[in-house]
């Protein structure tokens, strides 16, 4: 998935225009990323997928990167 | 011969932070209002604990398994809504280790998403650490995201992925823990850069 791709998921997840997430967004970079927001994009990303994911891969996703790289 | 340290004492808690009030729950904080968030499929589930239905004096005698010195149960109050009790941490405090071990439900729903967690437990990490606490210890299951995020979005450590380590409390599936750290001087950091 690309970056840009990744920033529409996390805006959805955050409520938020894709426009409004940088390119380095991370947790703790915009107040909108809570932890409720954090479950919704977890649960997108897994929707993507279409499996859950395992522990180790959803420890990691910190970043709008990671969102990128665990959706290429 | 030497002297027996006196043996330690309950301590009751009392911390403000800007929008909720924590305290030690005493019996009068038994409620209906409690009660209802422990037959809440959606609090519970996330902690793995099925479901049920407790009475005021259940919620009491449940209380009262907590001596406050070792295992504490705090309450969490909003300030802006006079004082109205929306959750609870229970904590595990190991005496020889000097570790505290968190668990937290936020029982009233309208709260979630709302930082509660972030706020109240910043007051708690500082009141134990100011108190002998050397590491904050928690235990999510994997599956719990909101925790999850709670853990990362305070700056705590993950240590390590606990595989099959819990049963699911009806699948009987086995569900992958986390385990958050937290040690005194990793948090003052964490304070003193937030303070910049």
């Amino acid at each position: 998935m690309s970056l840009d791709a990744a920033k529409s998921l996390l805006a959805e997840a955050l409520l938020l225009d894709a426009g409004s997430v940088a390119d380095d967004a991370r947790i703790g970079s915009i107040d909108q990323w809570d932890s409720l927001a954090h479950m919704r994009l977890l649960m997108a990303i897994e929707e993507r997928l279409g499996k859950p994911l395992d522990a180790e891969t959803a420890a990691g996703i910190e970043s709008v990167a990671d969102v990128a790289r665990v959706l290429a | 011969m030497m002297r027996r340290p006196p043996p330690p004492r309950p301590k009751l808690i009392r911390i403000e932070t800007e929008r909720f009030l924590l305290r030690t729950l005493m019996p009068p904080d038994a409620s209906e209002r409690w009660a209802s968030w422990l037959e809440d499929l959606e609090v519970m589930a996330p902690v793995n604990t099925p479901p049920r239905r407790l009475s005021r004096p259940d919620l009491i005698r449940y209380m009262q398994r907590f001596d406050n010195i070792s295992r504490v149960l705090i309450g969490i109050f909003d300030k802006n809504a006079s004082n109205l009790h929306i959750g609870l941490y229970q904590l595990d405090l190991h005496p020889i280790h000097k570790t505290a071990k968190f668990n937290v439900i936020v029982g009233d729903k309208s709260y979630w998403g709302q930082k509660v967690v972030l706020e109240t437990r910043a007051a708690l990490l500082d009141y134990l650490f100011r108190n002998g606490t050397e590491k904050a210890i928690g235990s999510p299951l994997a599956r719990n995201f909101p925790a999850v995020f709670n853990y990362k979005a305070q700056g705590w450590r993950l240590e390590g992925i606990l595989k099959g380590q819990v049963q699911h409390m009806s699948s009987r599936e086995r569900l992958d823990q986390y385990e958050f750290g937290l040690l005194k001087d990793e948090w003052l950091a964490i304070r003193k850069g937030a303070g910049k």
